[in-house]
């Protein structure tokens, strides 16, 4: 249950086991330990056997039209699925059904991939701010490392699901960290696309201009399968930037070519002790790749301000009508039903502001980009958090000269659209996982999943199986 | 150039605005416990909110940048 997307497809065009086998298995593992992470949300079990049985006629006829094909797969429960229910992780919308399904769902099923269920998240993808892991109707994410750690969120069902051999992948969201932090969390591969690269239609609207879809996966080359797959244009999504994802037929580009932005800051002050000789390990895996290494901070601007300002305007916009309803007491967070309300109250002078840094912030990285092709950062400085702690009280820093190096990476690349895959890397505190992310100009995936995929050659975090 | 002293204000009063109107104090009752702990988060909410917004008021936006809608990055 913890093969790859490519050993799995092996097995089904050698019929080792059929699609319906392997359906069947992964939703009775979704049926059993589901709960016990809280990861699972609807299971889909008619419409998978239906979705197995047609792709195994089609590997009965000598057709294989996707990579994907006859593979069991969850997504997000924020994506539309016809006649089901898509409750956004989020009491009031418990019930909630859409009559139509999400462009990536359809995406999917074109692949043949087989939707064996929707997985846990976030309340609304914590879009007013949340202070604790229980912010969900399904409970906390809970870690299949530890489960008295947090699965990481948004995309908590994502994450603990793939870890824990549920489903052999799945799609989350981000926002701000939404995919990259459970992926480092549970210790899975998590690829943030490029702003636009995978269309939103029917996806749970949080930022307009910050939200992204993406894969989540055992390895950097199922992300790279995954991708093929649910990139494109679509004209029903007005961010849509009418690109395809190509990997298996692309030129990758040489690794001793590449140029690789790094801080020390990031690596010795920001990490936590605990994750530092991981984090050390990893970046000698890539010194061995002939990776081109060169010090590198990104210019000190107001990232998080502006990235908080910007997602509460939009997320507050986007749920008005709850906010002013009578249904938002039934959200799980109090903090989050508070960053709601106050989200109406931002001016649009404000909002504007922010938009207008945003806009310098995209600049000043498109020229820290000439200077290198990508850069490493740890995805989160520390391993999972307790479930009992608090998620809004930062582990305060004592950082040379007030230098930051990368640590504001993730907002950073967030709000300027660029690419992020985070990859395993080791364990640290509690034995739970660590993740080290890489970051890329935009449009660029490939770079980094070549880079992905040699370090999984070199290393075998990827394949670590948590205790079940 | 923007007056970032006028949208602060503006951000202040639209702070207090929604104190004021919160549950608790349009109750001529004593709040509840439940009461007090929104009214609490909310003006928590909004004054972390409103720190954000003060140190966005500080940096300088060249007169012709353009916001940053829909973008391709």
């Amino acid at each position: 249950m913890f093969e790859s997307i490519t050993d799995l497809a092996s097995g089904l065009a050698k019929k080792e086991f059929s699609s319906r086998e392997l359906t069947l298995a992964y939703l009775d593992r979704l049926r059993r330990f589901g709960p016990r992470y809280n990861a699972l949300a609807h299971l889909f079990e008619e419409p998978a056997l239906r979705q197995a049985d047609q792709a195994d006629t089609l590997f009965r006829a000598g057709r294989i039209e996707s990579p994907l094909q006859g593979i069991p797969c969850g997504v997000k429960d924020l994506l539309a699925t016809k006649g089901t229910p898509t409750s956004w992780g989020a009491e009031p919308y418990r019930h909630q059904q859409f009559d139509y399904d999400a462009t990536l769902i359809r995406k999917l099923a074109a692949a043949r991939a087989v939707l064996v269920g929707k997985l846990a998240m976030v309340e609304l993808a914590g879009a007013g701010g949340y202070r604790y892991a229980t912010a969900s109707m399904h409970g906390p994410g809970l870690n299949p490392w530890n489960t008295d750690h947090w699965s990481g969120g948004s995309s908590s069902g994502p994450g603990s699901g793939v870890a824990a051999g549920l489903v052999p992948f799945a799609i989350g969201s981000e926002t701000w960290g939404s995919i990259t932090t459970p992926a480092s969390y549970c210790g899975i591969t998590g690829l943030r696309p490029t702003y636009g690269l995978v269309s939103r239609h029917g996806a749970m609207p949080l930022s307009w201009t910050m939200d992204k879809l993406g894969p989540m996966c055992r390895s950097a080359v199922d992300c790279a399968l995954v991708l093929e797959a649910i990139a494109g244009n679509d004209p029903q999504d007005p961010s849509s930037s009418g690109r395809d994802f190509h990997y298996r037929s692309q030129t990758k580009p040489a690794l001793d070519t590449l140029r690789v932005g790094f801080s020390d800051i990031d690596f010795r002050h920001w990490a936590h002790a605990a994750s530092r000789p991981g984090f050390q390990d990893a970046l000698d895996v890539f010194r061995e790749m002939k990776l081109k290494f060169k010090p590198i901070s990104l210019p000190q601007l107001p990232y998080g301000d502006v990235a908080e300002v910007i997602i509460s305007a939009e997320g507050s916009s986007a749920f008005e009508a709850l906010i002013r309803g009578d249904r938002l007491e039934t959200l799980a967070d109090e903090r989050q039903k508070a960053g709601l309300r106050a989200g109406l109250a931002i001016p649009a002078s404000e909002y504007l502001r922010a938009m207008r840094i945003r806009r310098i912030i995209q600049e000043k990285l498109r020229r820290l980009f000439t200077q290198v092709d990508l850069i490493v950062s740890p995805t989160t400085p520390e391993t999972a958090s307790r479930l009992d702690e608090p998620l809004d009280v930062g582990r305060p820093l004592e950082l040379p000269d007030g230098e930051r190096g990368n640590i504001d990476l993730s907002a950073a690349s967030n709000l300027a659209g660029l690419p992020a895959l985070s990859l395993p890397c080791g364990f640290g505190a509690n034995r739970l996982p660590l993740g080290i992310q890489l970051v890329g100009r935009p449009h660029e995936e490939h770079t980094l999943l070549r880079i992905g995929e040699e370090f999984q050659k070199r290393t075998d975090w990827h394949r670590r199986k948590p205790p079940i | 150039m923007a007056k970032p002293t006028i949208s602060r204000r503006t951000f202040a009063a639209t702070l207090s605005a929604a104190a004021a109107g919160s549950a608790a104090a349009q109750q001529t009752a004593p709040p509840t416990e439940r009461e007090r702990t929104t009214d609490s988060e909310l003006a928590s909410a909004l004054m972390r909110l409103g720190r954000r917004v003060n140190t966005l008021a500080r940096f300088e936006v060249p007169f012709d940048t353009e916001p940053a809608f829909m973008f391709h990055p």
